[in-house]
Parts: C-alpha cells; structure tokens; sequence
C-alpha cells in the first residue's frame, strides 16, 4: 500500500468529472504534500503549488 | 523505516551504556526476552523518547524526566541521560541522537537542556523533530509500538462515542493517508486566494482608476468571504465539541438512569426477599409442628401389636371374669335351691339325694370362684391406653409431607440464593452515585443544548451572509470580466483550475476514506482468518468508527459485548493493527510488548505464525511465558536477533546480552 492507491482515487473522481482536470497537476500536487506534510511546510507548499499551476496553466507568466 | 541499532545511556534501568543492534539491517523477526520488571518495556519507551522527547505510562500519563533517568547514576549525581537511533529509511542512513542533561535532579531542567539531533547520511538536519514527523508522524506512532495489554484499549476506544474516540480515529484516517487529501484541498483553497488577491492587483493595473471601487470591493469582499469562511469553522468546531460534551452526557445520563433502574430493582428484590423469607419461616414451623408429632409416628408401628397384645390380655380377663360370674351366678341359684329345698324352675321338693347333688356341685363350684377369685376386675386404664393408641393410629404423619415441605424449602432457597446475589450486584452497581447528579446533568444537557442552538442559529445566518458575498463576488467578477487583457485571462484560468483540483479532491476525501475502510475490512479479515481458532467465525465488518465486528458463518453479527473472551477481542484487535499497518501510507517497524499475554497457546501459535507477514521488522518484547521454548520453529527461521534483558539488581541495573542457546 502506498500512495498509488490514494492517486487512483483521485484519477477515478477526476475521469468521473464533466471537465476533468490535468492529471499531472494533480499526481504533483499530491506529491508536494505528501513530501511536506506539516503545519510548518504549509507556506512553502502552497508557493511550490501555485508555482506548478503557473507552469502548467496559461504559460510561466506571472 | 528499519530500525537497525539502539543505543541508551542512563535511561530508564539501563545505567551507563547499553545496546542492541537488530541484524539482518533490521529486517525479519527480532526477540527481546525477559522476566517481568526486567526492562523489556523501557526498551520501547527508549525508542519513542528519542523518537518524540516524551513518554506516556500504562494509563497514558506522560512520564516525567526524573522518572526516565537511571536511578544508580542519580545517586552518583550524574543527571544526563539519551538514546540514540540508527536506522535506515528510504534508502537513507538515519541518525536520532535525545540527550537530557541538567545540573539537578529536575523536570525542569532535564526539558532546558534537551539536545536532539538528526542526521541523514552524514549530514544534520535543521528541523529535527520536524524531520522525525515526516518519518513517523506521533499521532500513528500507536499502530507501530503497542503494548499487548493495551490492545482491548483500541476496540473499546472506538467503542466510544467520545473525544478520545475522536483522537484515535484520527489516528487511523492518519495511517491511512486520508489527511494528505485535506491537507491538499486546503492549501488549494489559499492558492485560489492567493491568486485572487494577484488578480485584484491587475484590474487595478489594468483597468485604471474606473475600477478602483470594483477591484476595492472585490477585495473586500474576499476578504469578508474568508472571515466568514474562518467564523463557520469556528463555530463547526464549537458545536462540534458540544455535541461530543452533549453526548458524553447523554451517556451518563443513561448509566445514571439504568442505576436509578437498578435502584428500584433493589427495592422489589429486598422486598422479594422478604416475601421469600417470610414463606421459609413458616415452612420451618410446619416442620417443627411436623416433627413434634412425629413419636406418634414412630410409636404406631408398635402400637399395633401392643393394641392386640393387650386385647388379648384383655379379653382372657374377661373370658375368666364372665366365667366367675356365671359360676357365681349358679353357686347363688343352688344356695337358694337348697335353703328352699325346691326347685327355682319347676318348684319340685327335693328329696335328700337331690340336695346331697346340689351341695356338693355347690362345692365344686366355690373351689372353681375360688380358683377365679385371681382375676381382676375390669380395668378402666387398659381402655384409655387402648384409646390413646388407637388416636395416636390415626395421627400418624406421611414422610411426603416432609418431603413436600423441603421441595418448597428447597425451591425457596435456590430463589434466595439467587435473590441475594443479584442484591449483592445491585448494591455493588449502585455504589458511590450521586442522587444528585442526574438532575444537574439534565440542566448542563438543555445548557449545552441551547447553546448549540444558539451557534447553530448563528452558523446558519453567517452560511447564508456567505451566499450573499459569494453572489456579490461573482457579479464582480462578471463586472471585472469585461476588462479584456490577456494577462487576466490567465490568472482566471488559473483559478479556475486550483478550483477544479481542489474540487476533484474534495470529492476524493470520502471516496478515498471508504475504500480504505472497505480494504482494512478485508486485509483485518484476511489476517483474522490466520490467526482465529474458531473456524465458525467467518470474517470481520468494520463499522464507521474503524470499529470491527466479528461475522460468523451463518452471517451472525457478534459484537463486542458478545464476544466475552478477552483473547478473542485481542485478536480481533491484532488483526485491526495488522490491517491498519498494511493500509498505511507509513513503513515502519511493529515493536509489540506482552504480546500473548492474554492468548492461550493454540492463539499465540496463530499470531506466532503470522507475526513475519506483520511487517518487515518485527520485534517482540516477550517473557518466557508468553515465547515458551520450541516457539521459534513457529517462525521457521525469521529471528533475525535474540536478546534477553536481565535486572541485575538496583546498582548494577537492567543488561542486554544474547539470548543463550538462541541460534
């Protein structure tokens, strides 16, 4: 049992959606917070996470 | 994580240094063996001390650090004790060193002048203790190192409808990685408001001064949106301890009322009782009446022959008394013949030879009344004694009337008896309560109540303030809309999609909670089915709670309550951990203390078996009554290390040294 399983809940929710999200987005979200776990990573992932969206979502521009 | 070497210093009853190195990397089975009050146990809280600084005891209290350090080296003044790890975790070299060190003997400044260190490959880590979570969070520490006489804990925990319920079922969700989705989902949310926060910014770049008042509001509004979104956790989490207050009281309301319950069930028994005793008094004095008359009934056997022994007697007595009386009936009869010298019948004189005849008959007959003059008379006393035997005859007392007294006695006793122990019972239940309380409970229960009325009143308007900022903020938005730059564009597409991820794993949260739920029920009953004894018992079924019912094969649902045997409720407890364990988003090793205490030997052969399947390091902290000798075959040749802790005595301490005989 690892994180395998919790990703493919995700997926599954995910495929089920009208407008499913990008599946790689959500495999390194998770992966960001499963590395920072926490209360005192919470800054530092919320920033690693929204630098990921603005990589994969409208381009690197900020 | 695989724990490879122990080292302690001072700690607990190990005085100076002391080590145990887990061979094979810390991979298979490990034994540390030894006798009660050895130190098998400090051995663990050696391992969670350094893990986590602090230690709790059997009844979860937390131990103090004048309780930790070595009792010889504080009589030597020495006031320093540590522990350090060695393990590798995710393919890494890992280094725990906890040290206490203080210049007295005190809590105080044992805690100042804690040192801890972690290192990784060589090289220090900033955040220790942070870095010691991310390994092994202390929340699920509890599914890792357990104390076997602890495990009827976790089901009756879950049991519960409490806050340490709560707790534990946290710590379960924990394990099973379910706050990794929560966590991710917040911290979405806060990017989304982040980026809104971005957004204003650029419409007031963008849009020039027309859209100050817009981009203003807008921000505002998000910011009213946060408060409230803040005011509603808050007032959730308020009600939220009110309801497990509310319901904690609730409970013992209802013990109460089963004690008031239980109060009039002792008033009807006393009186039962007494009823009982009073039917019993007047069964004795029936017997006591019984058996007063019962030489009557010893008597009338001999009554009968000594009744027709005495009309024997008696009716010679007469049979002679008859006979003088017709003699001198006769004698009286001649006497006068002869005085008259005539007959008395006919009349006819008698002549000389007719009276010689008569005379000398009349002789004959005063030898005879002579000869009878012996006998007595009549006796008035042989006829009362007849009487009285003829009475006591007939008041002879039948042996079934005892023995019916006695049944009744009998009955009478066995309900007693068991009158008086259920009242033992009762006045044992109804100890120590408290008149009072049900009625202050009562008053607290409508408090609270209220109170959560009150909250739930004020959650419910600020829900719906909620809706109205959140109508205000999307009309600005639709306002903000109309400002066509392509940079906004993106940022709204960006929100768009933090929303849609936090969506997606929002709805992940239940659905990723109940698969777990549903493979711990499976991987639980696969283990139970390893280790049961009762073939009968099918599977178990794990309710909302991470609480596990067994299932026979008829489908009967057995709770805790019937299960009664404590070794079974280990079992199933066993199989819970061993599921938990399976499921977890965390590798580390099982540390299991006494765990066969409460098995009997078919059991403990089960686990036995099963215990190298319970993870990839196994270390069992045993006595030599639970690991009897010949067990290890059980583990077909997974012991890895075997070690005994032996008490040396109050210097010396508690040593560590290689199991004799152990391969």
């Amino acid at each position: 049992m690892g994180v395998e399983e919790l990703l493919h809940v995700l997926k599954r929710i995910n495929k089920e959606r009208r407008d499913p999200v990008d599946e790689a987005i959500l495999n390194q979200v998770m992966a960001l917070v499963i590395k920072h776990p926490l209360d005192e990573d919470r800054t530092t992932c919320q920033t690693q996470i929204e630098e990921i969206i603005n990589q994969r979502v409208g381009g690197n521009r900020k | 994580m695989m724990i490879e070497r122990i080292k302690m210093h001072n700690f607990g009853p190990f005085y100076q240094d002391h080590e145990i190195i887990f061979a094979n990397n810390g991979s298979g089975v490990h034994l540390i063996r030894g006798d009660n009050g050895q130190g098998k146990t400090s051995i663990q809280r050696a391992i969670l001390w350094c893990l986590y600084g602090k230690v709790v005891d059997r009844k979860g209290q937390e131990i103090r650090p004048t309780s930790l350090i070595n009792r010889a080296a504080q009589k030597e003044d020495i006031y320093q004790f540590a522990v350090i790890i060695n393990f590798n975790h995710e393919e890494n070299e890992w280094t725990i060193s906890r040290k206490m060190e203080a210049k007295t003997n005190s809590d105080k400044k044992y805690i100042e002048g804690m040192q801890i260190n972690v290192i990784k490959d060589g090289i220090p880590l900033p955040n220790p203790q942070q870095e010691i979570e991310r390994i092994l969070p202390f929340d699920v520490n509890r599914f890792f190192f357990f104390d076997g006489e602890m495990l009827r804990d976790y089901e009756e925990l879950l049991d519960q409808d409490s806050h340490a319920m709560t707790i534990l079922r946290e710590s379960i969700e924990h394990v099973l990685g379910i706050p990794y989705l929560k966590t991710a989902r917040d911290d979405l949310y806060e990017v989304q408001r982040r980026m809104e926060r971005e957004i204003s910014k650029h419409i007031r770049k963008l849009g020039g001064k027309a859209f100050e008042e817009i981009v203003d509001d807008f921000q505002s509004i998000n910011e009213e949106i946060d408060d409230r979104k803040n005011e509603i956790k808050k007032i959730q989490h308020q009600i939220a301890i009110l309801e497990t207050e509310i319901s904690d009281q609730k409970r013992r309301l209802a013990d109460i009322q089963s004690v008031q319950k239980l109060a009039r069930q002792r008033i009807e028994t006393e009186r039962g009782i007494e009823t009982l005793e009073a039917k019993r008094d007047a069964l004795m004095a029936d017997i006591r009446k019984n058996a007063s008359q019962m030489y009557k009934t010893i008597l009338a056997n001999t009554s009968e022959s000594i009744i027709a022994h005495l009309q024997e007697k008696h009716d010679a007595v007469m049979a002679k008394y008859n006979e003088k009386q017709r003699l001198i009936g006769r004698a009286d009869d001649i006497e006068r013949a002869i005085t008259a010298q005539k007959c008395k019948f006919c009349g006819t004189v008698l002549n000389e030879l007719a009276l010689q005849g008569l005379k000398s008959e009349l002789k004959d007959l005063r030898i005879q009344i002579k000869n009878l003059t012996e006998v007595p008379e009549p006796n008035l006393e042989y006829e009362n004694h007849l009487n009285r035997l003829k009475l006591l005859k007939d008041s002879i007392i039948d042996r079934s009337v005892f023995k019916n007294i006695e049944t009744k006695i009998f009955e009478i006793d066995h309900k007693l008896g068991s009158e008086n122990s259920k009242l033992v019972g009762l006045k044992e239940k109804l100890k120590g309560v408290d008149e009072e309380e049900p009625r202050e409970l009562e008053i607290d229960i409508e408090r609270r109540t209220n109170e959560k009325g009150r909250l739930e009143g004020r959650k419910s308007s600020e829900e719906k303030r909620l809706l109205e900022n959140l109508d205000a903020k999307a009309n600005l938005e639709q306002k903000m809309a109309s400002i066509d730059q392509e940079e906004l564009k993106v940022l709204k597409k960006r929100i768009q999609a933090v929303k849609a991820i936090a969506e997606v794993i929002d709805a992940a949260v239940c659905a990723y909670r109940d698969e777990r739920r549903s493979d711990v029920e499976k991987k639980a009953s696969d283990i139970f089915r390893e280790i049961r004894t009762k073939e009968s018992f099918s599977r178990l079924e794990i309710n909302e709670q991470f609480g596990l019912n067994i299932i026979t094969d008829d489908g009967t649902v057995l709770n805790r309550a019937e299960w009664r045997s404590s070794g079974e409720e280990q079992i199933v407890a066993l199989a819970l951990i061993g599921a938990l364990n399976r499921c977890a988003q965390v590798r580390a090793p099982v540390f299991m203390d006494t765990p066969f205490g409460r098995l009997d030997t078919k059991h403990g052969k089960k686990v036995l078996t099963f215990l190298p399947k319970f993870s990839d390091e196994v270390v069992l902290l045993v006595t030599d009554r639970e690991f009897r000798k010949g067990d290890e075959n059980y583990l077909e040749g997974k012991i890895m290390s075997d070690h005994t802790v032996l008490h040396k005595g109050e210097k010396q301490g508690s040593i560590i040294v290689k199991t004799m005989g152990a391969g």
